[in-house]
């Protein structure tokens, strides 16, 4: 399928060129054999009707339908679109039909030679969709297939560099999870979490490439079009690799003509607040005097000294917090008030620049684009850049019955740095960023968290980067046999190659410090390529129109890394440091890895009279990740639909545009575990900085102390021949509408998944020891829920408007495990366990406020540290005592209803659109309240200034207990206390853009120009129930925050 | 209609002919080893390496294989350290007792790495039982033997556990609890420990000294037995004490000190020292090592945060001695003050100067004004080389630290450790297990020499102990017991005199509370050490020991929820 850059308006226009010809000439065929069969059949045929049908521009529309209203009778006209027709009498009326075209009514009377003008259908119904190996019309979709509107999207997208960042909230059933960082790729899930320990990410195809890596390296001017096949009915075609659904990409190929085109966007971006607000210098101060004072103990410790005393009433109070002259022994650092999360900050700043020239004619065409990527993190040298050159091109032969083209580009990238924002809690606010000298770096003194001086580990860390190196692409061709009969291979590669050399520098700073030079290089390759070849064959019988296409497809994937590191490294420059030269502790090691897949498919496509839709898939798919009795499965899929306006009951209805209804069954797998998941493993490790244990096999058995060890095995898992992929089946309902003229649209899709034969890898009891787990197929999750789509567009005067709203839920059941892996999940493991809930649940706690007084604390059930001002936990299993046996449900990691609306106006040259997303019932648990909200979880690190809000006697409407150093009531347990819900919404984006007037670019060499303004992340609003403290609900437990920014963007053709 | 045949035709011509053939599927993984690969005769005694690296791969993170964590904390001789008691609450909470809860994260850590240690030397003797080779019933033996260390450790700390050998296949380890009554379970240890004995030999040829020897095996079922000797009821308590077992206790003792040619190092300091490592009076040892191809040495990773907070080390102030030890070894006319030992405040170099005290104190302790780790120019800061004093006061413990120019000291960043080896057992335990035996025989008289034995070596291990000047750092005066002369030496003197000599001996080794959990006073000596020290260090305000509870850690609760419940819960949780 060629395909042209005006998106879905050339898509269309060209798929109708092609699949124009191709009817055409399948009806002139037919058309001589078919017509005196007719005759023959002995239709008391009465009067002759001629005609022509041709489009607005009296282009012939050959093979479009015309029957005589209200009987079977019905003709296709030829390749000139001349039609002859006979028809009982004079008073009958023509339907005249033509795919992407309103239909059209004539009646017999007033012409016996008619020249029938269609029009065009504006709606976007008629779009082409790619459904894997070849393309569909929606029109004729069984599937749950959504189409992204890359104009939509495209200005979001360019802004972070990542075309899925620009898809939250915008498809219905796809849920994006990511955060600031400027090289993350986000994850996707559509339809709920299906699997446990495998991966729940979709299968990602790029021009026919399956890739495992993160759209974000891809640029976004590129992308022509993107699909998600969401259902099984439509991603069966994929078998083993589409539980979680499939996404479709193709970049952008050659348009008739010449084309230059250059767009830039260049984004600057801030934080709204601190991420957590934390203490300052004399706040913990103040923070550390009343956690003593309310444990019993003396103030004075670490740093910090205080005067203070007790009142009349015996209370305490403080009059005084001094700070020492110098922190440390040597007096090498006075007292700060350090703002850590400012000194590391940046304001991002992400410029995008694309540049293409597009040239094509009958013969074939190309196009060649340039993108560049430089995108900013919110912490310092936090940066990402990204070069891509792209080249795809296609060559028409012999008639247009051979095609040839290819996809490649070739991406360079870069990252560097990360997020220090984690490190910022460690370090108290009287911290200095350097010593008195302004050249040594200020560091935790005693009494202090033994973590790092942030802006010491961003600097020591900049000249560490990484560079990856991807090639990605296919070539085909594409030959006709024979009329309608199409073989196309297409092979594909997706290749990497990265190096990264990680300098560990020597510094000082407080207690800490390095004096040994460190470097670790690491680099390594790897990919997978694809090569699949696809017959198809389409004829259309009278009424009967019929796709068959079959194929087989191979996949091989691997790649291998290697790593070296030495110590002692006389000159610590980036120049001077590589391994050669190091001098102490020569380390190296080196891995690789394969799997491959080797599949057969088919697919039926059918409809009768555009009216009743079928299609079947089969596939048979075998993989090198399972266990050797279980190599092949099978997939099959069947659905159908039934476009019920076109019954001609309806089809009188001339405000019913269209309505399609539905329903498709299939069977889709995922195997994406470790490449050997079936195998037993041993393996040498002779030792490394593991983490929290170390996992070594080496041993000085000699006592020598130094020098090389002997070293053993250890195991990694045990096998099982028996692994198989896991298998979802699922059923789709859904309905397509479109009323007024098709300007308001719709959808609406009801699905139920049921995944079995989980993948799972369970714990196995401590006593078995490390790699004693093996991967089985073991547990069984369903996920329901529904889907909604509303669109309404208009013009009025001058003013086009359009507004689309999206609505999802999914709900999520664990309904089966195998009895030994139960207790690896959230329940306790009895009575009490996760099935018949959702995957996302959390069990823990449950916090009925805070004790207000002694009566309460006697009173309540026994509770070890229970106290004035301390959280009281429920007895949930009413036996007088607190204890593990207290959990309950306490709410589920998923959202109740998820929403978009999009909006956008355009009033002569400007557009103004505006897109808000929102969430609502979600439920988070934070990890930073343990520090926002306590004193007393982590040692010596810093805390939040919600601490000095804490309940007191005094401030007893307080819901933060009360302020202690320690945590002897055992707070840190999971409780209600920390789940939050993140109920909100959020306007995503504002989009004004402004298109250079015609006749100004008609006095220039610029064809067209366009220039706008975006804002990104702009406001969050609370919806009722939201109890959420932390920094962003998108976002909410992460280090690298989402910014708000601003975008100034051009584009210019010429 | 003939497309359509073309395309069946071509479809079934093409589906034949790029049949892939299985081959392609079939993948062999890389760089991964199988269960084939390892049952050779050298792979086999490559498992056996495999297990003892398991014995030194211990970390601070909850996960530690030196027993100080559970055995100093829970015995009163150290409090956790570091900065304040957030700083892995975990310890916290298992040093004040109190608020011990079944899911604890640090008691599964514990149970986690002695576990992890067993099934590496069970793998090893699945391996070794595959192939036959001269060697195989001495590897098998050293096998047995580390198995019954960690079985040892997890039966001190948790009294009821599963006992899963080799020849119990994986799938079915789910099926055995940890049902077995004391006398079982001990039997399990002993018999490994009998079989060490039998088949290991009394040196290895291959002078591989990380290998036990036939008296290390001896030596550790001394201390099996002695432990076994006092037996508890279900509620924790010691009701009786097996005479036979001590009997054997004395026999094996003898053997080893007589036939070993192991024996007391000269100085106390030996012990501690990185270039006296496997030395005479080491009887087995885990071996620890560093420039050795891994990226920070296969150093003591519990110890990595037992260092001082000065600029030659720089973290991170963990295991700090209580004031109740440092005041255990102030001496009357050079005995231990048994009675008025903790009225007093010990500590400072002012004050061990004015102060009578035994010398394995500056061993043990580092304290103000006093050259740490014996180097008399390096003098401990008590205001700044702790962690917090404030919190945990101002000793820290220094028998596990290296000084920071040896050749052991090894930085791992932001932490500090060595490579010293950790002593399991040195001769000094077997003479005070054999003085134990004797005294709770009634043979009190035979085990005056013997602790005498150690306290006159103590006496002489004061050459380290100097300042710059060569002049002693303490005021030391410590004599042996003379029975008649500065002590009526009854059996219960004796037996007083022997619980203050291990104290004093292994301070901060870790054994502490196993002693005291093994005579059957953990509970009475907890709360009484509590009573005092709760007013000297504000972390212990609301510590209780409750008996008949906390004498063992709990069986993790996570464990008995894999288990489906097939674990029982020990008393008192």
């Amino acid at each position: 399928m060629n395909q042209k850059p005006n998106y879905e308006q050339c898509l269309k226009r060209h798929s109708k060129h092609r699949i124009r010809q191709v009817i055409t000439l399948l009806l002139l065929l037919f058309y001589f054999s078919m017509a005196g069969q007719t005759d023959e059949s002995g239709n008391q045929a009465k009067i002759t009707v001629k005609g022509t049908v041709k489009d607005i521009n009296g282009v012939p529309l050959a093979g479009s339908n015309i029957i005589e209203k209200g009987t079977s009778n019905g003709v296709n006209a030829d390749f000139d679109g001349n039609f002859t027709i006979n028809v009982a009498n004079v008073n009958a009326t023509l339907l005249v039909s033509y795919l992407g075209f309103a239909n059209k009514e004539i009646e017999v009377a007033v012409d016996l030679n008619p020249t029938i003008f269609l029009e065009e259908d504006a709606s976007a119904l008629d779009e082409v969709v790619l459904v894997g190996y070849g393309s569909q019309k929606k029109k004729s979709l069984t599937g749950a297939i959504s189409v992204v509107k890359i104009p939509e999207i495209k200005e979001q997208a360019a802004a972070t560099g990542n075309v899925l960042k620009a898809l939250d909230g915008r498809l219905p059933g796809l849920n994006t999870s990511f955060n600031g960082n400027p090289n993350n790729a986000a994850s996707v899930l559509i339809r709920g979490r299906g699997s446990l320990s495998s991966s729940t990410s979709p299968l990602i195809i790029i021009d026919g490439v399956p890739t495992n890596r993160g759209l974000n390296e891809l640029a976004v001017n590129d992308i022509e079009s993107i699909q998600v096949l969401k259902d099984a009915a439509s991603a069966t075609i994929y078998g083993s690799r589409a539980a979680n659904g499939v996404i479709i990409i193709t970049t952008k190929s050659s348009s008739e003509g010449t084309r230059i085109e250059f767009t830039t966007s260049l984004t600057a971006g801030f934080l709204r607040k601190q991420t957590i607000p934390l203490l300052d210098t004399q706040q913990f101060g103040r923070a550390q005097w009343m956690a003593a004072r309310n444990d019993g103990v003396d103030p004075n410790y670490g740093v910090y000294s205080f005067q203070d005393r007790q009142d009349e009433n015996g209370d305490w109070v403080l009059d005084r917090i001094n700070l020492p002259e110098y922190l440390d022994e040597a007096q090498t650092m006075r007292p700060a008030n350090t703002n850590w999360e400012d000194v590391i900050s940046q304001s991002p700043f992400t410029e995008n620049y694309n540049f293409s020239i597009s040239r094509g004619g009958t013969n074939g065409g190309s196009i060649l684009s340039l993108d560049y990527l430089d995108s900013e993190g919110t912490t310092k040298e936090n940066k990402w850049t990204r070069a891509t050159l792209r080249l795809n091109s296609d060559y028409r032969l012999f008639n247009d019955r051979l095609k040839i083209g290819e996809n490649l580009a070739v991406i360079k990238m870069r990252s560097t740095g990360g997020s220090y924002l984690g490190m910022v809690p460690n370090i108290q606010a009287i911290v200095p960023v350097r010593t008195i000298d302004g050249e040594g770096w200020g560091g935790p003194v005693r009494g202090m968290s033994d973590r790092n001086n942030p802006l010491l580990a961003i600097q020591n860390n900049t000249q560490n980067h990484q560079d990856d190196i991807r090639l990605v692409g296919s070539i085909y061709g594409d030959v006709e046999i024979t009329k309608n009969l199409h073989f196309k291979s297409t092979a594909g590669v997706d290749y990497n190659g990265y190096w990264n050399r990680q300098m560990n520098l020597q510094f000082q700073a407080g207690f800490l410090s390095e004096n040994v030079t460190k470097m670790q290089v690491n680099s390594g390759h790897g990919g997978s390529w694809t090569w699949n070849n696809v017959l198809t064959y389409d004829l259309s019988l009278n009424k009967h129109n019929l796709q068959l296409m079959a194929g087989q497809e191979a996949t091989k994937a691997s790649g291998t890394s290697l790593w070296g590191a030495r110590d002692g490294f006389a000159s610590e420059s980036p120049d001077y440091m590589y391994l050669n030269v190091g001098e102490t502790n020569v380390r190296n090691g080196n891995i690789a890895w394969d799997n491959s897949q080797n599949s057969y498919f088919g697919r039926l496509n059918y409809d009768f009279q555009n009216r009743y839709l079928l299609t079947a898939i089969i596939r048979r798919d075998g993989s090198s990740r399972f266990g050797a009795n279980h190599r092949y499965a099978i997939f099959p899929s069947l659905s159908g639909g039934w476009i019920l306006s076109q019954e001609a009951i309806l089809k009188q209805v001339s405000w019913i545009s269209l309505i399609k209804l539905r329903y498709g069954w299939g069977e889709t797998g995922n195997q994406e575990i470790d490449n050997y998941a079936s195998y037993g493993q041993y393996q040498a490790h002779y030792g490394d900085n593991d983490w929290p244990v170390y996992n070594g096999t080496a041993y000085d058995i000699y006592g020598n102390d130094e020098g090389n060890l002997p070293s053993g095995y250890r195991r990694l898992q045990l096998g099982n021949p028996n692994l198989q992929w896991e298998t979802t089946a699922q059923h789709n309902f859904g309905a397509d509408y479109a009323f007024f003229d098709s300007k308001l649209t719709g959808s609406f899709d009801y699905y139920l998944k049921s995944t079995t034969d989980i993948l799972v890898n369970p714990p196995t009891l401590t006593v078995t020891g490390y790699g004693a787990s093996s991967w089985i197929n073991g547990a069984t999750m369903k996920n329901r829920g529904w889907e909604t789509v509303l669109s309404y567009s208009d013009t009025v005067g001058e003013l086009n408007f359009s507004i689309s709203a999206n609505a999802y839920k999914n709900t999520n059941e664990f309904t089966y495990i195998v009895p030994e892996a139960v207790g690896a999940y959230p329940g306790n493991g009895n009575d009490q366990t996760i099935l018949g809930r959702p995957l996302n649940s959390f069990y823990g706690h449950v916090v009925d406020g805070i004790f207000q007084n002694q009566g309460e604390v006697d009173a309540a059930p026994i509770q070890p540290g229970k106290g004035v001002g301390r959280l009281k936990y429920r007895d949930v299993n009413n036996d007088g005592r607190i204890d593990a046996d207290d959990r309950d449900w306490i709410g589920v990691n998923e959202p109740d209803i998820a929403l978009g609306l999009n909006t956008r106006l355009e009033w002569k040259n400007f557009d103004l659109s505006m897109f808000w997303n929102s969430e609502i019932g979600r439920e988070i648990s934070s990890s930073t309240k343990m520090y926002s909200h306590f004193f007393g979880f982590f040692g010596g690190q810093n805390y939040g200034t919600a601490v000095l809000d804490a309940w007191s006697p005094t401030n007893n409407t307080s819901t933060i207990p009360a302020i202690t150093a320690s945590d002897l009531n055992n707070e840190n347990r999971f409780s209600t206390y920390f789940v939050e819900n993140t109920s909100y919404t959020k306007l995503q984006s504002v989009v004004l853009g402004f298109n250079l007037p015609k006749r100004v670019c008609d006095l220039t060499f610029i064809n067209s120009a366009r220039m706008y303004l975006q804002g990104e992340n702009l406001w969050v609003i609370d919806l009722p129930g939201n109890t959420f403290t932390g920094f962003d609900p998108k976002s909410p437990n992460v280090d690298f925050p989402l910014p708000t920014s601003f975008t100034l963007g051009f584009n210019f053709t010429f | 209609m003939k497309s359509l045949y073309k395309f069946l035709a071509i479809t079934l011509i093409f589906c034949t002919s790029v049949s892939c053939n299985d081959e392609f599927l079939d993948l062999e993984p890389k760089g991964i080893g199988s269960e084939q690969l390892l049952a050779t005769v050298e792979n086999a005694e490559k498992m056996v390496i495999a297990a003892y690296a398991a014995q030194g791969n211990e970390r601070y993170f909850l996960r530690p294989l030196t027993p100080w964590p559970y055995g100093d904390l829970r015995g009163g001789d150290a409090y956790k350290g570091g900065a304040g008691i957030g700083d892995l609450p975990q310890w916290n909470i298992s040093e004040t007792f109190v608020n011990m809860t079944t899911d604890e994260a640090g008691v599964a850590g514990k149970w986690e790495i002695e576990y992890q240690c067993v099934s590496r030397t069970n793998q090893a003797l699945f391996f070794l039982n595959k192939v036959d080779f001269p060697d195989k019933n001495t590897r098998i033996a050293e096998m047995r033997f580390l198995r019954a260390n960690n079985y040892f450790w997890l039966k001190v700390n948790f009294r009821y556990v599963p006992f899963i050998d080799e020849n119990v296949p994986v799938e079915d380890y789910k099926t055995i609890s940890n049902d077995l009554v004391d006398e079982e379970l001990w039997g399990k240890i002993i018999e490994d420990l009998r079989f060490a004995i039998e088949y290991l030999p009394e040196e290895h040829e291959d002078g591989a000294v990380g290998r036990p020897t036939k008296f290390a095996a001896q030596a550790y079922l001394a201390k099996v037995l002695l432990y076994a000797a006092y037996e508890q009821d279900a509620s924790n308590q010691v009701v009786s004490i097996n005479q036979d077992r001590l009997n054997e206790v004395i026999l094996l003792c003898d053997n080893v000190l007589v036939n070993s040619g192991k024996a007391l190092f000269n100085d106390f300091a030996e012990n501690f020292l990185c270039d006296t490592q496997n030395g005479i009076e080491s009887i087995w040892a885990i071996q620890f090592s560093h420039n050795d191809g891994t990226p920070v040495g296969r150093i003591n990773g519990t110890n990595q945060v037992v260092y001082p907070m000065v600029a030659e080390y720089g973290c991170c102030g963990y295991h700090t001695p209580s004031q109740n030890l440092v005041n255990a070894f102030s001496t009357v006319a050079g005995l231990p003050d048994f009675e008025n030992y903790n009225e007093k405040i010990l500590g400072g170099a002012t004050s061990v100067l004015e102060n009578t005290i035994d010398p394995r104190l500056l061993h043990t302790v580092a304290m103000d004004g006093v050259p740490y780790k014996y180097k008399p120019d390096f003098i401990f800061d008590g205001d700044t080389w702790p962690r917090q004093p404030e919190s945990y006061g101002s000793f820290m413990s220094m028998k596990e630290t290296v000084i920071y120019d040896s050749p052991c000291y090894q930085p791992v960043n932001p932490w500090k450790s060595d490579s010293k080896n950790r002593d399991i057992i040195r001769v000094a335990d077997v003479i005070l297990w054999k003085a134990e035996a004797l005294i709770q025989l009634g043979r009190h008289l035979e085990a005056l020499p013997l602790i005498n034995q150690l306290r006159n070596r103590a006496a002489e291990s004061t050459g380290k102990l100097v300042d710059v000047n060569g002049q002693p750092t303490g005021n030391f005066d410590i004599e042996p017991y003379l029975d008649g002369v500065n002590c009526i030496w009854t059996n219960e003197f004796a037996f007083q005199a022997l619980q203050w000599e291990r104290r004093l001996e292994f301070a901060c080794e870790g054994f502490r509370a196993y002693d005291l959990m093994r005579w059957g006073i953990m509970g009475e000596t907890m709360n009484a050490y509590f009573d005092k020290e709760r007013n000297r260090r504000a972390h212990l305000a609301n510590a209780v020991f409750t008996v008949g509870r906390d004498e063992y850690l709990p069986i993790p609760k996570s464990q008995i929820d894999l288990s489906q419940n097939l674990y029982k819960q020990n008393a008192g949780y």
